[in-house]
C-alpha cells in the first residue's frame, strides 16, 4: 500500500513538474513569437531599427533582420504596465543637460573669408560638425502609447555614485506620482530606465532617429 | 514634544509614500501574467512558427556582398553573411545646416541611414554643383548647366546611391575618419579603387 502510494505521489509530482515546465517554455516561445513578428513588420522596410530587448540586457541595432551592433544593458528598472513587442514609434529624444546643436552654415563667413584671402594652418584646422563625441550621455526617449526611456551612461567615482543615487531615489519618487496621474487622464504609463556604457549611450542617441519604428521587448 | 511630532511628521511622509508606492504598482499592472497549460502539440506548432519566422526574417538579408557604413566611426564595411571582408575609413556627413538666405530652402548635411543600394558606378566622375554648393560660398546660383560642372573633385571613381547622394574620393584626405561631408560618402584614393573593382551595381548599401 505504502509502495502504491509512494508510486501514484511520484507521478502526480512529475505530472506537475512537467505541466509547469511546458507552460514556462510555451510562454517563453510565445514571446518569442511575438518579438520575431514584430521585428518582420519592421525588418520588411529599408529602415534601420533598435531592439531594446529588456529580457537578455541588451540593445540590438539591425537592418534586414541583419545584427549591426550589440550593446549591453548595464541595469534596467521598469515601471508600468506591460509593453508587448510591437513596432514602436519614436517621437522624441530630449537630453537632460545639454542638447547637441547643429552647426548654421553662414554663407556670409565663406564670402569674407574668400576675398580676404584667409588661410588657415593645417594645425589648426577646426571641424564645425556634430560628430559622436558630441551626443549626450543623459537623455530621455519617448515613445508611441506613452512609453517612456531614460537612458544614463554608467560612470566610475564618487560624483557618479552620488548622481546614480540621486536619479533612484528620484525614480522611486515619482513613478508613481505619475502613474497615479496618467490613471486619472486615462492615458498609458511605461517608464523604463537604462544604464549604459558612455559610448553605447552617445551611439544610441546618434543612431536612433526621431519618427523611426523600433522594437521594446520585456 | 518637538521630537514627537518629527517622528510623527516622518512617519506620516513615509505612510503616504508607501501608500503612493502601493497605488502606483497596483494600477501599473504588475505580475499580470498567465500561463495558460499547452498540449505537447500545441507546442510543436509554437516551435515550427517561430522557426518559420526566423528563416522568414533572415530571407530579408542581402545575398552576396553587401556594404556597411558606421556614420558614428566613419567606418564602411565590405560583408558577406555575417564575415566582414574589409574594412575602410572613410568621412560622412557633417549634419551642418544650411539655410537659403533669398527663400525657404533648407538643406542638412546628414548622410541619408537605411538600406540604400548601388544604382550605377562611373570612372572620372564629374561634379554637377548643386544650389547648395554656391549658397554655401556665397556665390550666386549660375543659370546654365555648365556652369555646375566640375571635374577632379570626387576622385577617380563614384557610385551612385540615389537622391544626389554618392560614394566617392575625396581631395580632403587628412579628413578621412571625420564627419565634414554634405551626405556623400569619401573614401581614400586605394580602397575607392578597390571597392570600384570588387562592388557591382545593385549591391546593398546599409548606413547606420
Amino acid at each position: 500500500m505504502k509502495i502504491l502510494f509512494s508510486a501514484l505521489l511520484v507521478i502526480f509530482l512529475a505530472v506537475v513538474v512537467k505541466t509547469e515546465a511546458i507552460s514556462q517554455y510555451s510562454a517563453g516561445t510565445k514571446n518569442e513569437i511575438n518579438l520575431l513578428e514584430a521585428e518582420l513588420k519592421v525588418a520588411k522596410k529599408p529602415v534601420i531599427y533598435f531592439i531594446f530587448n529588456l529580457k537578455d540586457k541588451e540593445i540590438l541595432l539591425k537592418s534586414r533582420g541583419i545584427l549591426l551592433k550589440e550593446m549591453k544593458i548595464e541595469d534596467i528598472k521598469f515601471w508600468g504596465e506591460p509593453v508587448d513587442a510591437a513596432p514602436r514609434t519614436m517621437l522624441k529624444k530630449s537630453a537632460l543637460f545639454k542638447e547637441p546643436k547643429r552647426v548654421n552654415i553662414d554663407p556670409n563667413k565663406a564670402k569674407e573669408e574668400t576675398s580676404t584671402n584667409t588661410t588657415t594652418t593645417p594645425g589648426a584646422f577646426e571641424i564645425e560638425a556634430l560628430e559622436l563625441k558630441d551626443m549626450p550621455t543623459t537623455y530621455r526617449l519617448e515613445f508611441h502609447e506613452g512609453i517612456f526611456i531614460s537612458i544614463s551612461p554608467k560612470g566610475a567615482g564618487f560624483l557618479s555614485r552620488l548622481y546614480k543615487m540621486s536619479s533612484y531615489t528620484g525614480w522611486y519618487l515619482s513613478r508613481p506620482i505619475l502613474t497615479i496621474w496618467n490613471s486619472i487622464k486615462g492615458s498609458p504609463f511605461t517608464s523604463i530606465y537604462l544604464v549604459l556604457s558612455e559610448e553605447d549611450a552617445r551611439f544610441v542617441y546618434w543612431s536612433l532617429e526621431e519618427k523611426s519604428e523600433n522594437i521594446i521587448y520585456k | 514634544m518637538k521630537k514627537k511630532i518629527v517622528i510623527v511628521t516622518i512617519l506620516v511622509i513615509f505612510g503616504v509614500f508607501l501608500a503612493l508606492e502601493a497605488c502606483g504598482i497596483y494600477l501599473s499592472g504588475r505580475g499580470n501574467v498567465s500561463h495558460k497549460t499547452e498540449s505537447i502539440k500545441s507546442l510543436q506548432y509554437l516551435n515550427s512558427r517561430n522557426a518559420n519566422l526566423k528563416k522568414r526574417i533572415s530571407n530579408l538579408s542581402p545575398k552576396g556582398t553587401y556594404l556597411v557604413i558606421d556614420t558614428a566611426k566613419n567606418r564602411l564595411y565590405v560583408k558577406k553573411g555575417e564575415q566582414t571582408l574589409k574594412e575602410v575609413v572613410v568621412s560622412t556627413g557633417s549634419g551642418s545646416i544650411l539655410n537659403d538666405p533669398a527663400g525657404n530652402r533648407q538643406w542638412i548635411f546628414d548622410t541619408p541611414r537605411g538600406e540604400l543600394s548601388i544604382q550605377s558606378k562611373t570612372t572620372n566622375p564629374v561634379w554637377t554643383k548643386p544650389d547648395w554648393a554656391f549658397i554655401e560660398e556665397g556665390e550666386e546660383v549660375p543659370k546654365s548647366y555648365k556652369d555646375r560642372m566640375e571635374e577632379g573633385v570626387l576622385g577617380d571613381y563614384a557610385f551612385h546611391l540615389g537622391d544626389g547622394y554618392m560614394i566617392h574620393g575625396t581631395l580632403y584626405t587628412r579628413l578621412l575618419g571625420r564627419n565634414v561631408t554634405h551626405g556623400c560618402v569619401r573614401v581614400g584614393d586605394a580602397d575607392l579603387k578597390e571597392l570600384y573593382n570588387t562592388i557591382s551595381i545593385g549591391t546593398k548599401v546599409i548606413i547606420f
